[in-house]
């Protein structure tokens, strides 16, 4: 019996732009994730560890970052376990790539239990593990090795495979990376699976987890179980939140702080839309609300996807300067005039000046 | 437009009124009173009652001396005009009766509006419903244009004021339109300041950007060095691997050369050594035949000895026979005089020793030393005479060796002829004795025989000196088994070579190759240090890919605070703009509607001195038409009473206005106290007109209205005196 632990898209180094100073949490997180996934693989004492693919986010990533990857894998090598790896798409293997600008398994003192796969090389690209009755291959539909051995493939792909592409890899097991989920299932005898990154690289990952493959044999059956283990903490999630149903403001921040209930905001990237018809009288200011409630949240995103109601037929009398500037504005809402800003800009404006213009006591 | 007419206020712990419950006039009622009588609490309560009044709590109502937790309160009592319908069609809505009750508590007040029998108490709604009957949209929009104080109007004295007066009135329709385009003023000047030591956000923002942009290109094309260096590095490491692989197999190529010119060399010697073998065992096959091939059954040496001893039998023979042949000759003349020596030299040896002894003499005896001299010349002439002996001896001598010569032959002669003929005999039996030894018939034959077989063994000895020059001392039955194996040895070294690429085998490729690998040794330590040094350049770039990624994520975050700000003043240039367009469309139907007003109005006011006002749109300037000038002329031209009375009927006339046709109570905080009798008295007539189509409420100190008035209230003033002397 074989045991494998296979993680990808790690996405290591991986720029956050749109998350400001939370970038850098994730991407301690991230890194935390993948010596979690380590310590798996050795509490496991499985026999290999795959890393399908992107376990860099780029070639160009920092000494101290490599350094941390090779502790890892040093961890590994000190229980035995080999590592195989197969490049992504982001760390592509090129000349400049970090496979050849840095010597991993001198790194790691793995000479000998860590291995990169190169898909181009053909036959030579393909790596017979004697010693555990495996072969992987990254070439499909893979060859037919006319053994006994266990044949295991590692692809590196954004889409889910089809079943007659997963029926014809010429394989026992096929390990893909680049899906950014966990997933797994097979096609007549061929197994396969998914693990997604194990801790959240993009909103729309589904991630979190590492997959646990066990290849068993007895007598002439063959048989491949995936387990799915969660070794990743920070969790993604978007809400929206109808503001004609909330009364005021504080009633918006209520309903975003319950996420963050029972200190679950802390691993928590939460993105709020606030959708629906915007009262006047609500003072429902994304950023204030943002700002109000970060502190709750691994991160926090308050966007306004509200509209102002429009006045229509009960827009004071024209006669107005409240009812004439909600006239003008409503007819450029609907008729654009060149110059103007785009009509969710006008929207805002209208929004504005009919809260600033509503009759209230100055007192 | 609708009238909504107070006709019962009641005011309960309301500031100076603990209890006041007062019938109002639907028309004109003059509420007159001493200062401090609460005349304008009652027109606070108006204002309270009528607009919305959510936040107003009672702390800041309350009568003084009332238990703290009394609670103030306003209850009005109204009516609404009817909507008269056109001429014989009904009424557009009945007459109204209503009551709203505001009572006031520690944390804002309950309201209650009946109307048409039907109750509310929700603040909005009741808010929202009697906007609708008074047209009052807030205490500010009350105080602008429903409520005027005399203040309101007096001081005009300036060209700006009426001015800016008039344009308060106006915009107090929509008096949020000033502090909503302030509010958008000022929001964008924080936005968009520039000033170097107050720049606006967006400035901040921009420089926030701009700083971290250089930051982040910075970091950018360090990594982009960094790629560029690490993919030299690589490049120079796989250059370095290239030329050491092409050392390397330039270096199996030199060792394949120096094994193919070892191996040539070899098969060449093995070739030329089987050459040799092959011409020797030739030569040793004719040696063999040539041994058994003499010419003569003789030993060369000893038919050597034998015809040389032939030869010289022969000689003798020849020789005795001509010695026989000839006379015996002796010649005697050999013998020569015998050489006298002996004497000369005995006479010198004493002529020596006398002379010797004559010299001691001379020496040892004193004064004889004459015979020293003389024994010197006899010893002299002494030696002398033995040099001559000596020659004469030796001179004896050679002839006594011709003597001994001449005796032989004459020995010889003497012996005899038949010594020698025995002699000849015996040559003769010797030499036919060696003939037959030899087995040949003469000496001739003898001779070519020696001859020949001297060539024979010659060619042998040639034979075998070349033999030994080609495989030495080797024994000749070992020869083809030499020849064999150095034959196999070539053959072996030939199929090895033709193992050998061609590069190896060529001519000259040893050397070529020997060049080759020096320069490709050369290289490869080129190739070793550009590695290091390309290595050396990407382990000293600085960068930080994470710190640029920080920097980048930072960036992102001031840009899209930076795009949040300059979408926020879009969006309140994009409000402000529009609430000035709406300003300036309201405010020209604003001016034409208080025009009108103004000139139904200033007339009766003036007793007819003016009929006609205008006012410019955007300036809000008032002109107003002078008869005796026959023009237009600026009301700031006139007397100050006289623009008070523009100003006043613009205010009411812009009151129905500004409420959107609604009629709400016109209250009047005693405007015209400044006014001569007469023009208060047409002042005070035009309000009565005006109080048929709305009502009035007329607050004044002064008994001089109370004839005009439909209703006069009077409140009493203060009556508690501080007992307290006063100063001085």
């Amino acid at each position: 019996m074989l045991r494998l632990l296979q993680t990808s898209d790690l996405h290591l180094g991986a720029r956050a732009v749109d998350l400001g100073e939370a970038g850098a949490i994730l991407r301690e997180r991230r890194a935390a994730a993948f010596e979690r996934s380590i310590a798996l693989a050795v509490s496991e004492q499985v026999n290999l560890v795959l890393i399908v693919g992107d376990l860099f986010d780029t070639n160009l990533v920092t000494r101290g970052l490599v350094g941390r990857v090779a502790a890892g894998l040093a961890g590994l090598a000190r229980a035995g376990i080999r590592t195989v790896v197969l490049p992504g798409d982001h760390d592509r293997l090129e000349p400049a790539s970090v496979w050849h600008a840095f010597d991993l398994a001198a790194l790691a003192g793995a000479a000998g239990l860590f291995s990169v796969l190169d898909p181009a090389a053909g036959p030579a690209g393909d790596l017979a593990l004697a010693d555990l009755g495996l072969t992987i291959t990254a070439r499909f539909p893979a060859p037919d090795l006319r053994d006994d051995r266990w044949r295991v493939g590692l692809v590196h792909r954004l889409v889910r495979p089809r079943d007659d592409e997963i029926a014809g890899a010429g394989v026992d097991y096929l390990a893909v990376g680049g899906m950014h989920e966990a997933a797994s299932g097979g096609a007549a005898d061929v197994a396969w699976g998914a693990s997604g990154a194990p801790d959240l690289v993009d909103p729309r990952d589904r991630a979190g987890e590492v997959l646990l493959v066990r290849l068993d044999e007895k007598g002439d059956r063959r048989s491949v179980s995936v387990e799915r283990r969660r070794v990743g903490t920070t969790r993604y999630e978007s809400i929206s939140l109808d503001l004609a149903t909330l009364a005021d403001r504080a009633a918006v921040e209520a309903a975003i702080a319950t996420r963050a209930d029972g200190g679950a905001g802390a691993d928590l990237v939460l993105d709020v839309s606030l959708t629906g018809d915007w009262a006047d009288r609500l003072d429902a200011d994304p950023d204030a609300i943002q700002t109000a409630l970060r502190d709750r949240f691994l991160q926090l995103r308050v966007r306004n996807h509200a509209s102002p109601v429009l006045s229509g037929d009960g827009a004071p009398s024209a006669e107005t300067v409240r009812g004439a500037f909600i006239r003008d504005l409503e007819a450029r809402i609907a008729t654009p005039v060149e110059g103007d800003p785009p009509p969710d800009e006008l929207r805002a404006a209208l929004r504005q000046g009919r809260r600033l213009l509503a009759p209230r006591d100055p007192a | 437009m609708a009238a909504f007419r107070i006709f019962r206020i009641q005011l309960r712990d309301i500031r100076r009124h603990h209890a006041l419950d007062v019938a109002l006039a639907p028309g004109l009622t003059i509420v007159k009173g001493p200062n401090e009588a609460g005349k304008s609490t009652l027109a606070d309560a108006i204002e309270l009652g009528l607009t919305p009044a959510a936040g107003v709590r009672a702390d800041g109502l309350r009568t003084w001396g009332v238990p703290i937790d009394a609670t103030p309160s306003v209850t009005i009592d109204f009516n609404i005009d009817a909507q008269p319908g056109g001429e014989d069609e009904p009424a557009l809505a009945p007459p109204r009766t209503g009551r709203v009750s505001r009572t006031f508590g520690p944390d804002g007040p309950t309201t209650t509006l009946t109307i048409d029998g039907t109750s509310i108490t929700e603040p909005a709604a009741v808010d929202a419903r009697l906007v609708e009957l008074t047209g009052l949209t807030s205490a500010a929009l009350f105080r602008g244009t429903a409520f005027v104080r005399h203040a309101d109007l007096t001081g005009i004295s300036s060209d700006a004021t009426i001015r800016d007066r008039l344009a308060a009135s106006i915009t107090a329709a929509d008096w949020r339109t000033a502090e909503a385009k302030a509010s958008l003023s000022a929001s964008l000047a924080d936005l968009n300041n520039r000033g170097e030591n107050n720049p606006g956000r967006i400035g901040v923002a921009e420089a926030a950007v701009g700083r971290s942009a250089t930051l982040v290109a910075a970091s950018d094309a360090a990594l982009e060095k960094l790629a560029a260096d690490r993919a030299a590095a690589v490049a120079a490491a796989t250059e370095q691997a290239t030329t050491a692989t092409r050392l390397a197999e330039r270096r199996d190529l030199r060792e394949q050369a120096r094994r193919a010119e070892r191996l040539t060399a070899e098969r060449d010697a093995a070739t030329e050594r089987a050459s040799r073998y092959i011409e020797a065992i030739a030569t040793a096959r004719d040696l063999a035949a040539l041994a058994t091939t003499h010419p003569s059954k003789e030993p060369l040496a000893i038919l050597r000895q034998t015809v040389g001893r032939l030869v010289a039998v022969d000689a003798r023979i020849n020789e005795l026979k001509g010695l026989l042949a000839g006379e015996v000759q002796v010649d005697f003349e050999t013998s020569a005089p015998q050489p006298t020596w002996r004497l000369p030299t005995l006479i010198g040896l004493i002529a020596i020793l006398a002379g010797i002894g004559l010299a001691i003499a001379g020496v040892v005896a004193a004064g004889l030393t004459v015979l020293l001299g003389v024994g010197i010349g006899v010893a002299l002439i002494g030696a002398g005479l033995v040099v001559f002996a000596r020659r004469r001896r030796s001179a004896a001598f050679s002839d006594e060796r011709k003597k001994q010569l001449a005796d032989v032959q004459i020995d010889r002669r003497l012996r005899g002829r038949s010594q020698l003929e025995n002699e000849l005999k015996e040559a003769q039996a010797d030499f036919a004795q060696q003939l037959q030894g030899i087995s040949q018939p003469d000496m001739a034959t003898a001779q070519a025989e020696l001859a020949a077989e001297e060539a024979h063994v010659a060619r042998m000895a040639e034979l075998t000196a070349q033999l030994e020059r080609l495989v030495g001392r080797d024994a000749v039955e070992t020869l083809p088994a030499s020849r064999d194996a150095a034959l196999a040895a070539a053959s072996n070294r030939s199929a090895d070579l033709a193992k050998l690429p061609d590069d190896a085998r060529a001519d000259g490729a040893r050397a070529r190759l020997e060049a080759e690998v020096t320069g490709g040794e050369a290289a490869l330590e080129t190739a070793r240090q550009a590695a290091a040094n390309a290595r050396a350049a990407a382990d000293a770039n600085p960068v930080d890919a994470d710190q640029a990624a920080g920097e980048a994520e930072r960036l992102g975050v001031w840009q899209a605070q930076l795009a949040d700000l300059q979408r926020r003043a879009r969006i309140d240039a994009a409000a402000l703009r529009a609430i000035e367009r709406a300003e300036a469309a309201t405010t020209a139907l604003t001016s034409r509607y208080v025009e009108r007003r103004v000139n139904g109005t200033i007339g009766r006011m003036t007793g007819g001195r003016y009929r006609r006002v205008a006012i410019d749109d955007a300036s809000l300037a008032v002109t107003v038409f002078a008869a005796d000038r026959g023009d237009w002329v600026p009301v700031e031209s006139l007397s100050d009473g006289t623009a008070e009375q523009v100003l006043l009927a613009a205010r009411i006339g812009l009151l129905g206005y500004v409420t959107g046709g609604q009629l709400p109570p016109l209250v009047l905080d005693d405007p015209f106290a400044g006014y001569d009798d007469a023009r208060a008295a047409r002042s005070v007539n035009l309000l009565r007109e005006l109080a048929n189509g709305q009502q009035i409420i007329y607050l004044t100190a002064s008994n001089r209205f109370d004839a005009a008035g439909d209703t006069v209230v009077e409140l009493s003033g203060p009556t508690a005196t501080d007992g307290a002397p006063g100063p001085g």
